[in-house]
């Protein structure tokens, strides 16, 4: 008898072109940020630090270091792809202009400084000016310190002078006794958009099947359907069950778009990451090696820290299996609980429009809900007030499963009350399908509307 | 078991506590007939129908469909029942014919439900490749024959058929009277119909209870209404009986 009801519910759903729209917003969204990050943004800058620039270079006053230090000064330019403009080029034909105070060449002997002046056009629909700066001074600087060495025959010390010191960076998580080796720029995003997804993709899916299961129950209602099942020998809650399982199907569509999305959105930017960093050849965080530990700072590390162990960043954004399964659980307990609330809402709805208006009204307290859950420190807050219910449940419970916490025996007893929480629910949706106790909670709902007005 | 089909007693309807919708009616149906309400706008025909068809809870009265009570025996009700509601839409993306299909696998198992889908099929009338189209693209009289199509094929002891016609053109309205004539004489299932339009009693209807303002103010064949108000037509004794 279900199976008809669900044949019902889901043929109709998969033809309707509007949930369609909501998948593929799920599926594209993903990627679109990364284009927007990677080609656009990540391009332009790279673009910005690779692209030949033309500067041209004046010197006042006299020095007679000026020859040796010019020709240091056109190597490390053209390292850094500058090349040197004919006299009169800018502004119009060069992006900058370098005044160097040739008398203040001989001062860095004793002491002093080179001065220059770099004058340079500053574009207000790009983001260029800043990169020349940037490498105009940094090459200067480079030619300075170079032209000094030689000049007091120290070049063998160059490494020593300018980078007199290497610190590792081992990187400790407390909830996981661990230590990471092996990071790069690109993982250190995909754990924290891995924490981010699933409040995302939640908060979505929960207004997916709000919407639905509401506008397809007000439909029900418009047209009279609803009333022809109910005067059939099928039992209330078969015809509550078929409509969640077309939620459920919404809900696990959206998610399958989201993590597709996702995927391509990840190695977007990783090819996009690695490509830059080549390309430019500078590294956009300072990097941690996974260069073993020497045996002396292990044992150090042991005694201030017991038995660590070292992970992987992978390893930490990948939650254990049970914490898999008991999300799971949540984001069935959610996404059932928005079915439930849609078809109480759309039972309630005599036209689609109310169902809108009402579903629409719920988007607020739910996002209110969902961000609060979102910020708040899972160590701090009360877990029994979040976890117990499968909205809050299933955000806060993401996060803890993607940072690599695991929560203590107790929160078997959360999932069960939070399911519990959604069977009432269910019950009670299933108490109100029926037409007169439906009119009822309409007049209800019309009554407190009206009263309100008066007033 | 009696030869009648439904009883309704002394049934009484008061909704929100102030509307009285119904006021004490009470008739019975010969199995096998065709019985119609005839009333005007909020008479208390739809309310009565969704009483016998288990959808609302009589203020007070009983009523029994094939000896069944409608409100202890609900259950037992609905696997004898079918009801079309006034106005009644569908659903927008599945085909009449996967609309007829799903619900003949509602009430049946397999070369059963396959009898009623192909019965349901003939009642529409509607060609086979109508019947493979969304129902959304359907004109309204083609919803309204797939619905009574749905109705009928399932051989419920009662059909409770709320307004069949309203709201068709005229050739459709035709097309539906013939539909449920010869069903009627076909598989002699009991009846129950409404309207408002005189033409359509006469011609359909065995038996009318002439229904206003919650009361059944006459009662009879076709004919006897006629006569007991010395009127030319049904629709002249109507007139008379709801102006009094
Ligand atoms: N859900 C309801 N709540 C309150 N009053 C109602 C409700 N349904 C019907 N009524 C009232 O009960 C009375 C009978 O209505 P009903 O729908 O049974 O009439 P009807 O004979 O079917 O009329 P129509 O020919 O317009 O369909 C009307 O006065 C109507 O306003
Ligand atoms: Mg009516």
């Amino acid at each position: 008898m279900l199976r008809p009801l669900i044949e019902k519910e889901v043929k109709d759903l998969l033809r309707d072109p509007r949930i369609w729209v909501p998948i593929l917003i799920s599926f594209l969204i993903f990627p679109a940020l990364g284009y927007a990050q990677s080609s656009l943004i990540l391009r332009e800058s790279v673009e910005a630090f690779t692209r030949e620039l033309s500067v041209e270079v004046q010197y006042i006053g006299q020095s007679p270091d000026l020859d040796a230090f010019s020709s240091i000064l056109s190597n490390f330019f053209a390292l850094s792809n500058i090349k040197i403009a004919p006299k009169g080029s800018f502004p119009e034909k060069a992006d900058a202009l370098l005044i160097i105070n040739a008398t203040s060449i001989r001062d860095l002997l004793s002491g002093g400084r080179v001065s220059a002046y770099l004058v340079y056009t500053l574009s207000t629909s790009t983001t260029m000016g800043e990169e020349v700066t940037q490498r105009v001074s940094r090459a200067l600087t480079e030619a300075s310190r170079t032209y000094l060495l030689s000049a007091m025959n120290l070049a063998a010390l160059a490494n020593s002078i300018t980078a007199p010191s290497i610190t590792s960076y081992i990187p400790y998580i407390e909830e996981r006794k661990a230590i990471i080796g092996g990071i790069g720029p690109g993982d250190i995003a995909f754990l924290l958009l891995a924490a981010l997804m699933i409040p995302i993709i939640v908060t979505i899916i929960i207004f997916l099947i709000l919407q639905y299961s509401a506008t397809s129950m007000a439909i029900e209602n418009e047209e009279k359907t609803l009333e022809i099942l109910f005067s059939m020998p099928i039992p209330r809650w078969s015809i509550t069950m078929a409509k969640l399982t077309a939620s459920a199907i919404i809900g696990g569509l959206s998610v399958l778009g989201f993590v597709t999305g996702f995927i391509i959105y990840q190695n977007m930017i990783m090819e996009s990451v690695r490509g830059g960093t080549q390309a430019v050849n500078i590294t956009i965080s300072t990097p941690i090696t996974g260069a073993p530990i020497p045996a002396e700072i292990q044992d150090l590390l042991r005694i201030h820290l017991g038995n660590y162990s070292v992970a992987r960043i992978v390893d930490l954004i990948m939650p254990s299996l049970s914490s898999i399964a008991i999300l799971a659980v949540y984001i069935i307990e959610v996404t059932i609980l928005a079915g439930v609330l849609g078809i109480i809402i759309g039972g309630m709805s005599s036209d689609v429009r109310m169902a809108y208006t009402i579903s629409g009204s719920l988007t607020p307290p739910i996002i209110i809900f969902a961000i609060a859950a979102f910020y708040l420190d899972p160590q701090r807050v009360p877990g029994w007030l979040l976890l117990t219910n499968p909205l809050t449940g299933t955000i806060l419970y993401s996060r803890i499963a993607f940072s690599g916490l695991s929560p203590g025996p107790e929160i078997y007893l959360y999932l069960a009350v939070s399911g519990a929480v959604v069977a009432v629910l269910i019950y009670l949706s299933g108490r109100m399908l029926s037409l007169e106790t439906l009119e009822r909670a309409r007049r209800g709902a019309w009554g407190i509307f009206k009263r309100r007005r008066i007033t | 078991m009696s030869e009648h089909s439904v009883i309704v007693d002394k049934l009484v309807k008061i909704y929100g506590g102030s509307v009285r919708a119904l006021n004490g009616i009470s008739f019975k149906v010969d199995r096998g007939s065709i019985y119609c309400l005839v009333g005007p706008n909020g008479a208390g025909k739809t309310t009565t129908f969704r009483i016998l068809s288990t959808l609302i809870l009589p203020t007070s009265g009983d009523a029994y469909i094939e000896g069944y009570h409608v409100v202890r025996e609900a259950s037992r009700v609905r696997e004898i029942i079918s009801y079309l509601p006034e106005e009644v839409g569908t659903y927008r993306n599945i085909s009449g014919l996967e609309y007829l299909s799903i619900v003949s696998k509602i009430y049946f198992k397999g070369r059963e439900a396959e009898e009623v889908l192909e019965r349901g099929i003939k009642i529409s009338g509607l060609s086979e490749k109508d019947l493979a189209r969304p129902m959304k693209q359907y004109s309204k009289g083609m919803k309204r024959r797939i619905q009574v199509a749905r109705a009928l094929m399932i051989l419920p002891k009662v059909a409770i058929l709320d307004e069949p016609t309203a709201g068709l053109d005229p050739v459709q309205k035709a097309e539906i009277r013939r539909i449920i004539k010869s069903y009627s004489k076909s598989y002699r299932t009991t009846i129950l119909l409404s309207t408002h339009e005189m033409g359509e009693a006469e011609d359909l209807c065995e038996r009318v209870s002439i229904i206003d303002k919650g009361y059944i103010i006459a009662e009879g064949s076709v004919s006897d209404i006629i006569a007991s108000q010395g009127a030319r037509n049904l629709e002249e004794a109507f007139l008379k009986l709801v102006s009094r």
